[in-house]
């Protein structure tokens, strides 16, 4: 196994409840989950398991019923706003199962938004989004806008943005369910080469089970559990 | 790249945009030409108001201002053969100092008798007054024998008189003793005002003095040669005026009561136009800013997830509107000019009260008006946004994610 590194992502007994009228839904329960720098983790499970529940907290979109979520050791439990959309913008990066990009901005512009959120100067902005873009193998493609990308080409475009402004940890839910499988297969390894090459730190969800393969390791979850936590020592690479 | 993102968004929905800098602009420009439009007639109907009422100013003895009932009228009246008046006169901005008298006489034709309302000036020199006077039926005083007399439209019916007949017309002196002229009916005059051509009747201030045996009067009017010199001149009057304390002069603004009704009217009659159209863009600009929050709220999410703050949501949406009011105004500046320009070269006449020229409707281009509806539109434009812009600002992230799919 691969030595670990920092930690950097921590769920400990993290419920999540939802109230439906009189119903109450436990979508998460007690569940305790740690990743390391470095990592590329894959949340597995069926439809309803509670995958997007539980990476809408470790992306500090939502707040757990009971429970703690810390990304690189800060708590995600403060009664500020400011401070989690700080959080968000500086140690998280984010992938969506629709990619997510601002119709109106070119793919360069997309992959730049993250940096307005820090002091970084303009010509410093296009240079590390131009960078970006070609880490994802989308150079030449700077210029266009999202309705004049493919689905694929879309989702290196957002995964340039999530990794631009150098995140902890990568949060990507259902990263290539909108996609054919030859695109996801393409996009996965994209993901896993981005782990590999530089060092991102990456969780994601699916339930396809060829997208399990490419991570290193897979939590199992069902009914709001974890059900397994198992790394892969040799994966299909 | 804000400015730019948000001037994007303006330009995502072409249609909706070019309806809400439509009505901006529509705003803009009906603020524009009603103010444009009340300046110019509120200077005519001062125009007017100073040519054959008020003058510029009113020379008077204080008695006569305060109507003080324990003076007698002559105690009231104004030696005009004073230095100072001539002083007056002599000033290079004033056109001319002429006096007038007010008093009711009896006027008798042969078949009738009516007490009525005289007003007595001299028409050679108050030529402004003559100029404004419209004559419906006969002529004008002639100024070739002081012993004319001009009537009101209304009073004519009820004297039974034409022009051409003799009057004799009977009032007390200024002494109180009771004596009579003859004096030539030369014609009808109609100022548009019921109330004084109804009840009044004009002649010469000479026949007038001759009657009431003085050679005095009630007032003095002063006439400038330009209006807008009026403020810088009054010290210099009544200076002129310091070795003279029985007479006092006021400006024709302190005299002028309806006139000042009427632009108290025009205000608020602006000011309601205003705020109906301010509600207008208001709504406009919030419902298309609520549709436009509820078509955009996955990205709202998408946006507060990678890191934006509710205030920065808030901010994009109100720098729309903001963009929206800017854009109007810059396309409504030109359609306000060139409306107006139109309007005014129509030449469209409306009669004014008081005067016999009709007034041709003109809007006047005033830089003042331009900017105040500038800013009330980009204003105006800008709140419309924030309630809406609030709302965004305050979506449930993982709600709102949920719209991308
Ligand atoms: N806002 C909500 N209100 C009520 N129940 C919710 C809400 N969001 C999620 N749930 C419930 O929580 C449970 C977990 O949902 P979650 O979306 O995390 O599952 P998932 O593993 O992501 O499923 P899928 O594979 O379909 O995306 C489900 O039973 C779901 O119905
Ligand atoms: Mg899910």
């Amino acid at each position: 196994m691969v030595e670990k590194g920092r930690l950097v992502l921590e769920a400990n007994r993290v419920s999540k409840k939802y109230q439906l009228g009189q119903m109450s839904v436990t979508a998460l329960d007690e569940v305790s989950v740690q990743v390391h720098q470095g990592e590329f983790v894959a949340l597995a499970g069926s439809s309803g398991s509670g995958k997007t529940t539980l990476l809408n907290l470790f992306g500090c979109l939502d707040l757990p019923s009971s429970g703690e979520v810390k990304v690189d050791g800060v708590s995600s439990l403060v009664d500020d706003d400011n401070f989690l959309s700080g959080l968000r913008a500086t140690k998280l990066g984010f992938v969506f199962q629709n990619f997510n990009l601002f119709q109106v901005l070119t793919a360069r512009e997309n992959v730049e938004y993250p940096l307005l959120k820090q002091k970084v100067s303009k010509a410093e902005r296009i240079e590390r989004a131009l960078m970006a873009l070609e880490k994802v193998g989308l150079k030449g493609f700077a210029d266009r806008r999202p309705n004049q990308l493919s689905g694929g080409q879309r989702q290196r475009v957002a995964i340039a943005r999530a990794l631009v402004h150098r995140p902890v940890i990568i949060i990507a839910d259902e990263p290539t369910a909108s996609l054919d499988k030859k695109v996801a297969v393409e996009i996965l390894t994209l993901m896993r080469e981005l782990n590999e090459r530089e060092g991102a730190t990456i969780v994601f969800s699916s339930h396809d089970p060829t997208a399990l393969e490419f991570a290193r390791r897979t939590v199992q979850m069902s009914d709001g559990r974890v059900v397994s936590d198992s790394a892969q020592g040799t994966s299909s690479f | 790249m804000l400015m730019n993102i948000a001037v994007r968004n303006v330009f995502r929905n072409r249609r909706r945009t070019a309806l809400n800098v439509l009505m901006i602009a529509a705003s803009f420009c009906s603020i524009v030409i009603f103010h444009g439009f009340s300046h110019s007639l509120v200077g005519s109907l001062e125009e007017v108001a100073i040519n054959t009422q008020f003058g510029h100013y009113q020379v008077a003895t204080q008695g006569y201002w305060d109507r003080d009932p324990d003076l007698r009228w002559e105690q009231k009246m104004l030696d005009t053969s004073r230095p100072e008046i001539q002083a007056l006169a002599d000033h290079p901005e004033v056109d001319y100092v002429s006096g007038r008298i007010f008093f009711f006489g009896l006027l008798n034709t042969r078949r009738t008798s009516l007490s009525a309302r005289a007003q007595a000036f001299d028409p050679a020199v108050e030529r402004r007054l003559m100029d404004n006077l419209e004559i419906v039926e006969g002529e004008s005083f002639t100024g070739e024998n002081p012993f004319e007399l001009i009537v009101g439209l209304g009073l004519q019916k009820h004297i039974s008189g034409n022009p051409g007949d003799l009057i004799t017309l009977v009032a007390q002196t200024v002494d109180g003793a009771v004596n009579a002229i003859d004096l030539e009916f030369k014609g009808v005059f109609a100022t548009g005002i019921s109330e004084v051509d109804d009840s009044t009747f004009m002649l010469p201030l000479q026949a007038a003095q001759l009657l009431l045996d003085t050679d005095d009067v009630e007032t003095l009017v002063v006439l400038l040669n330009r209006a807008d010199v009026v403020s810088s001149v009054t010290a210099d009057l009544k200076a002129s005026l310091k070795s003279f304390p029985e007479a006092t002069l006021r400006q024709w603004r302190e005299l002028a009561d309806l006139h000042q009704q009427v632009v108290s009217y025009y205000k608020v009659q602006n000011t309601l136009i205003e705020g109906i159209l301010i509600v207008l863009v208001f709504l406009a600009i919030m419902n298309t800013v609520s549709m436009s929050v509820f078509e955009r709220i996955g990205e709202i999410g998408t946006a507060r997830a990678i890191g934006d703050r509710r205030s920065d949501i808030l901010i994009q949406f109100v720098i729309e509107g903001f963009i929206l009011g800017c854009l109007a105004v810059v396309i409504a500046v030109p359609i306000a000019a060139l409306v107006a320009t139109g309007l005014t070269s129509l030449q469209i006449p409306i009669p004014l009260p008081g005067s016999s020229l009709p007034y041709l409707v003109e809007i006047a281009l005033l830089p003042s008006s331009f900017v105040y509806a500038g800013l009330i539109s980009v204003f105006t434009a800008t709140m419309g946004t924030l309630g809406p812009a609030f709302r965004a600002s305050r979506l449930n992230i993982v709600e709102a994610l949920r719209r991308n799919q």
